[in-house]
């Protein structure tokens, strides 16, 4: 199983840490996004953990796409929304280069 | 002429209050209640952590199963907070988003002014930090959460007149990257009690005195106190089973 934990905290704002986890064939078996930040409507989260898991990552690129439009009309608080959005690609290219290196 | 909002007392297990506030949630998005002020004792003591929150990373869990602690998530986001029975008073403001500033952040800044008036009430030098912590002499005693859902506002807070800091800062977890930003090292250092600033002890019903006065001031109201009504009761005692559930409590392991 591979494993990426980020987190970022935003200067004069909130805490955040993704916890994921993927089989080495780069199927998301885990994708959680923890913190003290707000979100309107927080289930946002929850659904963009759900749409993750299961998910096997070939275009990093298409999957943050999905992301940008699930968070669309979302309100992210003492966050900035782009920041989250670009710490869920790091995670998710930081998965499909781990998961080149066990398949080569 | 000012504006009657109705005030309800209560002291309860987290539990019971963390259900009532989310009861009064959905029933005031349905227009079946008015809006409503609580100052509630977490009775027996008690940490409820955000949303978001991971209870392994942001609870001693260890230390709070020896001390049998109650805990529990709330449907808010923000940070997870010690509940002491005899040293800290919750609020939750129930009101329609109409009556608010659009923008959340300043949704917490006019209803957080009534926990600063408070403070001062006391004697304590309080300001409001953006985004949702009171601070006296940079320190923390008082911190906020909210979530709107269907057009209706919930905040609630924390003020902490007489905590046991000491217990606090065992029992709850923060993460080093944050405390670092904040210039501490440790939890204890950056949080801090209305008593210890203003040097003498302050007992529950001064504080309670002091946050009815505080929101009174700030939100230019008359509190008029009234009890919970039979379907708020029934409905946040039908919630409550949830906020004791391990499920819920370890949605975010």
């Amino acid at each position: 199983m591979i494993e990426v934990i980020k987190f970022y905290k935003e200067p004069e704002g909130k805490y955040v840490e993704i916890i994921a986890k993927a089989s080495e064939t780069c199927i998301i078996k885990e994708f959680l996004i923890n913190g003290d930040f707000f979100v309107i409507p927080p289930e946002v989260i929850d659904q963009l953990e759900d749409f993750l898991k299961g998910l096997r990552i070939v275009n990093v690129d298409e999957l943050i796409d999905r992301v940008s439009r699930l968070l669309a009309n979302t309100r992210v608080v003492g966050l900035s929304k782009n920041k989250l959005i670009e710490l869920i690609r790091e995670v998710l290219s930081d998965i499909k280069s781990k998961c080149r290196e066990h398949l080569k | 002429m000012v504006k009657e909002v109705r005030y309800v007392f209560i002291e309860g297990d987290v539990y019971l209050q963390m259900a009532i506030d989310e009861a009064l949630l959905y029933l005031r998005s349905k227009d079946l209640i008015p809006d409503t002020l609580r100052l509630y004792v977490i009775k027996p003591s008690a940490i409820t952590i955000g949303y978001f929150q991971s209870v392994s990373r942001c609870l001693n869990l260890e230390l709070v199963k020896e001390r049998d602690i109650d805990f529990t998530r709330r449907i808010t986001g923000g940070g997870s907070v010690y509940h002491d029975e005899n040293g800290e008073i919750t609020y939750a403001f129930i009101t329609k988003v109409e009556n608010l500033p659009k923008e959340p952040e300043e949704i917490f800044r006019v209803i957080t002014r009534g926990v600063v008036e408070a403070a001062k009430y006391l004697g304590a030098d309080a300001e409001f930090v953006p985004l949702n912590d009171v601070v006296i002499g940079g320190r923390k005693f008082s911190g906020q959460a909210m979530t709107i859902k269907f057009g209706t506002v919930l905040q609630h807070g924390t003020f902490m007149y007489d905590t046991d800091l000491d217990l606090l800062s065992k029992v709850l977890q923060v993460p080093l990257a944050k405390l670092k930003t904040k210039g501490v090292v440790n939890i204890r250092s950056r949080v801090i009690t209305i008593s210890e600033s203003i040097g003498r002890k302050v007992s529950k019903e001064e504080a309670i005195e002091a946050l009815k006065k505080g929101f009174s001031k700030a939100l230019g109201i008359k509190l008029v106190e009234t009890s919970l009504t039979p379907l708020e009761l029934d409905l946040a005692k039908s919630l409550r089973y949830k906020y004791m559930s391990g499920k819920w409590k370890f949605l975010r392991p």
